[in-house]
């Protein structure tokens, strides 16, 4: 028995022992690899040739899993690793396991404990790279390191790679590469191959960073030389020598001004193809696509370049070893490549021969044509004009644009799915294009996946669906074709019972009409390009992803691979991104109106006549004020003030037997100088013609005049000449600054004066070398960055959104390859050429002078050490105020001339521009802004550009931020007691946003008591709080309500306000209260009172960014309150916008959840809605969207509180001169000085059609505001609109005015003012009424029903209209409506569903039970038992 | 609804005090550590519950129909016991199987009790919103763990003699055992709901139910009458 014990116990030591030595010296050697880019990953994992070497890559997140390897490699470049991840690290270097750290950007990453020769030879190994050099790498580890005695190879020594090479795929050796020093020797090569192409076009392919391969076998495959270039520092040198017709860069970055110029020299395209850091079926779920750091450096910096069609093309794979290699996906390629064909084929074809369609935006009937500040038909005709002109054949243009208006009516029309009865006319008379269902059908198999086509017929059924379709089943689609150029409207893109998210896209599929549109343009007229004319179109604003779309993305698919281009107004640069990312476009920049003065002085004359005097009571020149005088003198002005009603839009009483406190006349009296001094945007802009002489003066003046005067008050306030109450005094100012800064503009636009040093010397008052220190600290602050930027790209390659591998190894190649066999002088030229600055090339130099000493060669982690180590000089707040104050006026004086001539040239720049993007070329990249806040947007003709989202708040968009959120909280102060808002809620857009720098996020970080903290590269990576002594008040909760768009482009800065959001929460006990805090336990116990669970709204109680749900653009109300008819109480249309706005959007975990009661619960406690303004082409009323998302959230709030909040604009629009708004001051101002200002109205009157819509919609818009917020808008309002439209106060002929260039929009007018009375909203009187009906039935019975869906979908309101007038004027009106309608819809279906639901809700509500009063009861009752037993007992004893 | 629920729970929380009030100290502090282990781990279960949550399983009839089952058979032999009780009391010698039949029920703790707890626990966290969920979890369960054997105190200070609590025992199950019967046949009598009463049919109800008093006052008074002239 022992025996058999003892032979069993040496049997199991014996195979212990021999698995010891089996795995000690011949088994499998298991790498890990750490933060290793996906392209070097794969060029390792191919070049392991070994069976005993397995390599895994090891996320960050799955650390722990160390331990199970024999060998672990870090990519320290960009490792971003929280403590304890650096421990787990750490840990397994210290259990013994080797481990190496390559480039660590910092230092407590870099883990080490191979010894220094094992390192330098690992170094050289990836260094070089290569598919040798890794195997041989793999080999040595194996043999040197892991130490293992079987199936190693001895390794070769490292084989060093050229730095700069083209290089191409070894046609003898396949699997292969050969480098080439030269372009000639590559040519030769490829001569010699076979493989060159005599006058073929050439491409450069550079930036890899995924495998291009495919890429380049398909090009050449296609008929191109392909020049694949490894090299930053001689990339241009290659590219200028080489001559490509087109670049593809695939690099994270820019590639610099240099580059841009070349492009612009030489009028090629510069490609930029995007890198999915996520494999191919992960990417085609996620709706996100792209985002973050990735986005910025894959999209945002190339688009500075001027870079195209950022589309996805190279995505990941993985192998059966669950390695991810990244190449081009086969479906993408083709469609890229064919782009890049026909790119070409604009170059080669001749105008005569090229098919282009143009999709115009037009709304149902016969309302206008619409585009952004733009008189849409006029500009049309200028281009097809110009295109004729050009050799293109546009047969059949009409002779001017009148006639072209005429024809877009009849031909080339929309209309809305109630209207049947002229849609059926239409098809029967008109001649639209039809579209049968073979020929939809094999377009459809061309271009969309099965399951995508299912999307369509889930939403609106089988081809044809029910809208444009002819009895015989075919479908029609409006065009208007001239020969080769097709001119169409784009089609309505929702559908069916939704039709109020037309615009801005749905969650749903578009409708047939809407693809079969864009598929006959691909498939049917195979169009050479596709051009959307004017801001803007929804083919941008399909579902779904928000950038690197996929084979799944509409916008992709209907695209297609077509060249696609976008006439875009330079006014709204934030919805422009999402054209270019979503869309593909390059976008072509279009002026906006010009800009003038409001000149209503005149109106207010006496009203400031009576405040002087007030003034000159209050403080006498002479002796002491006499008060009784000084008391008539205010009673005088407030007789003026309420007579001219600005005592409503100041919140002031009305009392006239009490006077007015100075303070209060000083806001009027601010008021009445805001109101003179507005700047108004003139007639709209036709493209193709300069502003008249005037309106260009204008402008320039409004350009120039108050960064002249702002900047000489700055210069004045540090030199103590006067203080910051000056500000608030703003007559003074004007008198003081504006004047005198006027007159100088005057006098440099009449060229009398030249403007050199010491003329700015003299204007600003200060010395030269107070001129010379202001432009040092200028361009320090400025300084390009180009080094920084790259190196941030490479620390960006972090797969920051995804789960997955991390990368970083193209940067550390280049910097590697950079530095590889250079003196420290080449080195510093190379940083020089990047764009460090003079400061960090010093810094730069010590350190690599330094480590050649030691190391006969300057490590790349040396040099990066170096830069990282180096610091911007550092300036005193007062001298950099000064400098910008300096720079300020400089600027101004130096431009004047600019900016006219910019002005006068842009139109016909514009046109060029576009001509030459039609044949191929390249367009310059340009940043976006209306001119009087970025004067860089001209000249226009340019493809906008966005900023970097990861570098805001930027240091300057952090003060503004600051000091509009103290601004807030002071108005709320002076508005409420001195008590503190407990929660301010935020609508942010991506315009502002991106022309801030971020302030409005600053804004909301600074609420919440929470700053930024940047890293060396300048981006805002992480967030630190505010000491609450510090800050001196309450942390105040915020609300982010986000528009798609601004989603789009920076969802890592609504990361990163949410996660401000949770740190202010767990800020504990303070100095102050935390209102956080008490926001995120009240939030969340309404969420359990609304029926969430505990743990979920425990979740969700922190849960502050909220946006459209299924990540749409829109809020989807404005359909819903403009169709007066299909609600009664506003709670509907809260529920709605609760609804519609609910998706969350603060977490990457959690994005796009959409969770009932959360905004609900967000936005209770809310005491402010705030909404930036940046643009000085739009205001409250002027812009729907802004009582769409301003209005949208104030009606919600007051839906969740039960009180109405105070609603403040941030006003951007001077950047000198930020300031809070109360929003019904800034309706006062913004009506006063537009629609009901003589002068403006005479201006707009110089226009045709779209400036008519425009009346239209502003008056649309106060009705949106009375429904959003009655309490902004009054009767008086809508009196002095009906004064001015209906009676014609001004005698301005504004009737013939309408009926000349569009009844339809006077009838919209008429018809809107008749709904707001008919809900009860405008107190008119009868007389009103009958004249309103009157004027409105006239004009349908002499011009036929418009039909826009305000009136013609609205039953209730045509009844309302009918019972107003005369009965055979009813009759007949009634009888016009029907025949457009015919067959009418039940359009209320979805409404009354929504009705049952609310009222069973109501109910639920009602059988709430007392819970404490039926435990008392039971409890008393239980009591009384006993008691009544014990006294049983007693009586029983 | 609600109510009868909410009285049921209470009735049933109340129902297991009393059962205790029949054991030995050591079982019942055995039993409260039972309740306060049982509390701390169906916490991470608690807090996943909503309160529409709840209120969907109290509405839902099916669901209703088998606690209607567990709800019987916990009160058929809690009554049993009561019954069982009085008999091994008073007769001797007590058969075995009856002997073994009276110990099983005297040790039966009752099974609807850990609903209860679990309500309860859900109630506490829905009460006091932004704290710990854990800590909550524990004050609960250190509330459990002291009402238990407090409870047991309570009721038999109140109470001392065994047979009044048997019998308060046996009232209160039967109690239970008629509201359960309403609350769980929720959903078939309770859905139309009127507004209007039918005046008649309750001056009807009124009437007889105070005749039946008078009547049953009256044979009381007789019966009593009798009685007393039996024991002169």
């Amino acid at each position: 028995m022992k025996k058999k014990w003892l032979i069993g116990g040496i049997f199991i030591i014996l195979v212990l022992l021999g698995w010891w030595v089996y795995g000690t010296w011949f088994g499998t050697t298991k790498i890990a690899f750490v933060n290793f880019q996906t392209i070097t990953m794969g060029g390792i994992a191919k070049a392991n040739d070994n069976s005993f070497i397995k390599l895994q890559e090891v996320p960050v997140e799955e650390l722990e899993r160390l331990s199970g390897f024999d060998m672990v490699l870090v990519n320290g470049m960009g490792l971003r690793v929280v403590e304890e991840q650096r421990q787990q690290i750490q840990a397994v270097a210290d259990a013994g396991i080797p481990v190496y750290t390559s480039m660590a950007t910092n230092p407590a990453n870099n883990i080490c404990t191979v010894d220094s020769v094992m390192q330098v030879t690992i170094r050289a190994y990836l260094g070089s790279g290569g598919r040798r050099n890794y195997r041989n790498m793999l080999n040595y580890i194996r043999k040197y390191i892991d130490g293992k005695i079987i199936s190693v190879e001895e390794p070769e020594a490292p084989v060093e790679r050229a730095a700069d090479v083209l290089y191409h795929a070894d046609v003898d050796k396949p699997g292969d590469e050969l480098d080439f020093l030269t372009v000639g020797a590559y040519e030769q090569y490829l001569r010699d191959k076979g493989l060159f192409r005599e006058g073929a076009k050439r491409i450069v392919v550079t930036g890899q960073m995924a495998d291009p391969t495919g890429l380049i076998d398909t090009l050449e495959q296609v008929g191109y030389n392909v020049y694949p270039v490894l090299s930053f520092r001689r990339l241009l040198d290659f590219v200028e020598e080489i001559k490509p017709d087109a670049i593809i860069n695939m690099a994270h970055g820019r590639l610099g001004d240099d580059m841009v110029n070349y492009l612009k020299k030489h009028n090629i395209l510069l490609f930029s193809p995007l890198t999915v850091n996520n494999l191919v079926e992960e990417w085609e779920a996620d709706p996100m696509g792209m985002s973050g750091g990735f986005m910025s450096q894959s999209i945002v910096t190339p688009e500075i370049d001027g870079a195209i069609r950022t589309s996805a093309l190279f995505a990941q794979y993985q192998d059966e070893e669950g390695l991810r290699h990244s190449y081009a996906v086969p479906s993408r390629l083709k469609t890229y490549v064919e782009n890049i064909q026909r790119s070409f084929a604009l170059r080669d074809k001749p105008n005569s021969e090229k098919r282009v369609v143009i999709f115009y935006y037009k709304g149902p009937g016969q309302s206008a044509l619409a585009a952004a500040g733009m008189e849409v038909i006029p500009s049309l005709y200028n281009l097809l004009k110009k295109m004729q002109e050009a050799g293109y054949r546009v047969d059949g243009l009409p002779k001017d644009s009148k006639e072209l208006e005429k024809m877009i009516m009849a031909e080339g029309a929309i209309f809305g799915s109630y209207a049947k009865g002229i849609m059926d006319d239409y098809l029967k008379k008109s001649h639209p294009l039809f579209v049968t269902e073979p020929e939809y059908t094999s377009w459809v198999k061309q271009a969309l996946r099965p399951e995508k086509y299912a999307e369509i017929v889930a939403a609106f059924g089988e081809f044809p669906g029910d809208y444009m379709v002819t009895d015989d089943g075919r479908l029609g689609v409006s065009r208007i074709q001239f020969g080769n150029v097709v001119i169409m409207p784009q089609p309505a893109a929702g559908g069916g019972t939704n039709e109020f998210q037309m615009v801005h896209g749905t969650d749903a599929a578009p409708p047939h009409s809407y693809v079969a549109a864009y598929l006959w343009m691909q498939y049917g007229f195979k169009a050479d390009a596709l051009i959307h004319f004017g801001t803007h179109g929804s083919l941008e604003f399909t579902p779904k992803k928000q950038a690197a779309l996929c084979d799944l993305d509409w916008a992709d698919r209907l695209v297609g691979s077509v060249p696609h281009f976008y006439v875009y107004s330079i006014g709204n640069v934030g919805e422009g991104m999402i054209a270019k990312r979503r869309g593909y476009a390059t976008l072509q920049s279009y002026l906006t109106p010009p800009f003038m003065e409001s000149k209503v002085r005149g109106i207010y004359r006496n009203l400031m006549e009576q405040i002087k005097v007030y003034n000159q009571k209050l403080y006498p020149e002479h002796g002491k004020a006499d008060f009784r005088e000084v008391e008539k003198a205010a009673l005088a002005v407030k007789r003026l003030t309420v007579s001219l009603g600005i005592h409503r839009e100041l919140g002031l009483d009305s009392l006239l037997t009490v006077p007015y406190s100075e303070e209060e006349i000083t806001r009027v009296e601010n008021f009445a100088d805001e109101l003179a001094a507005e700047k108004i945007t003139g007639q709209l802009y036709t493209m193709g013609v300069p502003y008249e002489r005037k309106r260009i003066v204008s402008s320039v003046y409004a350009m120039t005049v108050d960064p002249i005067a702002y900047g000489l008050y700055g210069l004045d306030k540090l030199t103590g000449k006067v203080d910051a109450e000056l500000l608030k005094r703003k007559v003074v100012f004007s008198t003081r600054y504006m004047e005198p800064a006027r007159k100088l503009v005057e006098s440099l636009l009449s060229g009398k004066k030249r403007v050199d040093d010491d003329f700015i010397c003299r204007v600003a008052g200060i010395s030269p070398e107070d001129l010379r220190k202001a432009r040092e600290i200028e361009q320090e602050r400025n300084a390009p960055r180009g080094m920084m930027a790259m190196m941030m790209a490479a620390a960006s390659k972090q797969p920051i959104v995804k789960n997955t591998p991390k990368s970083g190894g193209m940067m550390m190649g280049m910097m590697k390859r950079m530095a590889k066999g250079k003196s420290v002088e080449e080195m510093l030229k190379v940083a020089e050429k990047m764009g460090a600055p003079e400061e960090a090339l010093k810094k730069m130099k010590v350190a690599l002078t330094a480590s050649r000493d030691t190391n006969q060669r300057a490590s790349v982690s040396t040099m990066m050490n170096a830069m990282m180590g180096m610091k911007k000089k550092t300036y005193s707040r007062a001298e950099v105020t000064k400098a910008m104050a300096i720079m300020e006026v400089e600027r101004a004086l130096l431009n004047v001339q600019n900016y006219k001539t910019a002005l006068e040239e842009s139109p016909e720049r514009e046109l060029e521009a576009l001509l030459n993007s039609l044949e191929g070329g390249y367009t310059a990249p340009s940043p976006g802004g209306d001119p009087i806040v970025n004067p860089n947007t001209l000249p226009t003709g340019r493809n906008l550009f966005a900023i970097n989202a990861e570098e805001t708040p930027t240091e300057s968009a952090w003060e503004r931020g600051v000091q509009l959120a103290k601004n807030t909280i002071e108005m709320y102060r002076k508005r409420h007691d001195g008590a503190y808002p407990q929660k301010v809620s935020y609508t942010l857009w991506a315009g502002e946003f991106i022309e801030t720098g971020g302030a409005t996020i600053a804004q909301v970080l600074y609420m919440l008591g929470v700053e930024p903290v940047r890293d060396a590269f300048g981006r805002v990576t992480d967030l630190k709080l505010i000491p609450s002594a510090e800050l001196g008040r309450p942390r105040i909760d915020v609300v982010v309500q986000t528009s798609g768009q601004l989603r789009d482009i920076a969802a890592s800065r609504l990361f990163l306000v949410n996660r401000a959001v949770e740190m202010a929460a767990e800020a504990g006990e303070e100095q102050f209260e935390n209102q956080v805090a008490a926001g995120v336990l009240e939030s969340e116990k309404m969420l359990i009172d609304k029926g969430v669970s505990p743990k979920e709204a425990r979740e969700m109680s922190t849960f502050r960014v909220f946006g459209g749900a299924n990540g749409s653009y829109g809020t989807g109300i404005m359909g819903m309150v403009e169709a007066g008819d299909r609600w009664e109480n506003e709670t509907e249309i809260a529920s709605t916008y609760l609804n519609n706005m609910g998706a969350y959007y603060g977490s990457e975990k959690n994005w796009e959840k959409f969770q009932q009661f959360a905004f609900e619960a967000a936005l209770t406690r809310t005491d402010v809605v705030v909404q930036p303004r940046q643009s000085n082409t739009w205001g409250a009323l002027s812009l729907d969207h802004v009582y769409e998302f301003m209005g949208g959230l104030n009606l919600a709030v007051r839906n969740v509180t039960g009180k109405d909040p105070d609603a403040y604009l941030s006003d951007y629009r001077n950047r000198n001169n930020n300031k809070m708004q109360e929003v019904k001051e800034a309706i006062g101002v913004e009506s006063r000085t537009t629609i009901l200002n003589p002068n403006y109205i005479r201006e707009k009157m110089k226009g045709e059609a779209s400036s008519a819509a425009g009346f239209a919609d502003i008056i649309r818009n106060t009705y949106g505001w009375n429904v959003m917020k009655p309490a902004a808008i009054d009767d008086e309002l809508w009196n002095d609109i009906y004064d001015v439209y209906v009676k014609d106060k001004f005698k301005l002929g504004v009737q013939d005015f309408f009926e000349q260039q569009s009844p339809a929009a006077l009838q919209e007018i008429t018809a809107v003012m008749l709904e707001t009375a008919r809900k009860g909203m405008w107190k008119a009187s009868e007389e009103q009424l009958s004249e309103l009906a009157k004027l409105h039935t006239d004009l349908v019975q002499k011009y036929k029903p418009a039909c826009s869906g305000f009136v013609c979908d609205n039953m209730k309101l045509r009844d309302f209209i009918a019972s107003k007038t005369t009965p055979e004027a009813a009759k007949a009106y009634r009888q016009q409506i029907k025949e457009v309608r015919e067959v009418a819809m039940d359009q209320k279906d979805g409404m009354v569903m929504k009705k049952e639901e609310l009222r069973q809700e109501t109910q639920r509500n009602t059988n709430q039970v007392s819970v404490p009063w039926i435990a008392a009861g039971v409890i008393v009752a239980l009591i009384g038992l006993v008691i009544l037993m014990r006294k049983r007992r007693k009586t029983n004893n | 609804m609600d109510t009868i629920v909410w009285i049921l729970i209470l009735l049933t929380a109340f129902n297991s005090l009393l059962k205790q009030s029949f054991w030995t100290p050591v079982a019942t502090w055995i039993a409260a550590g039972v309740a306060g282990v049982f509390v701390l781990s169906v916490w991470p279960y608690a807090i996943e519950q909503s309160k529409t949550q709840i209120a969907d399983w109290l509405a839902d009839s099916r669901l209703m129909l088998d606690t209607s089952v567990v709800l019987t058979v916990e009160l058929t032999l809690q009554m049993a016991f009561c019954l069982l009780s009085i008999h091994v009391d008073n007769f001797s010698p007590v058969k075995r199987q009856m002997q073994w039949a009276y110990r099983v029920l005297y040790w039966f703790p009752g099974v609807l009790i850990f609903p209860v707890l679990f309500f309860g626990l859900t109630q506490t966290v829905f009460a006091f919103p932004g704290m710990s969920f854990k800590l909550l979890a524990w004050l609960f369960a250190g509330f459990v763990v002291l009402i238990v054997p407090l409870g047991r105190y309570l009721i038999r200070w109140l109470l001392p003699e065994k047979d009044l609590r048997l019998e308060l025992f046996f009232l209160t199950n039967a109690l239970v055992a008629i509201l359960g019967i309403i609350a769980t046949v929720n959903g078939r009598t309770a859905v139309a709901g009127t507004t209007t009463v039918d005046w008649k049919a309750l001056t009807g109800c009124v009437v007889l139910f105070i005749v039946g008093a008078v009547v049953g006052w009256i044979i009381y008074g007789i019966k009593r009458k009798l009685t007393f002239k039996i024991r002169r």
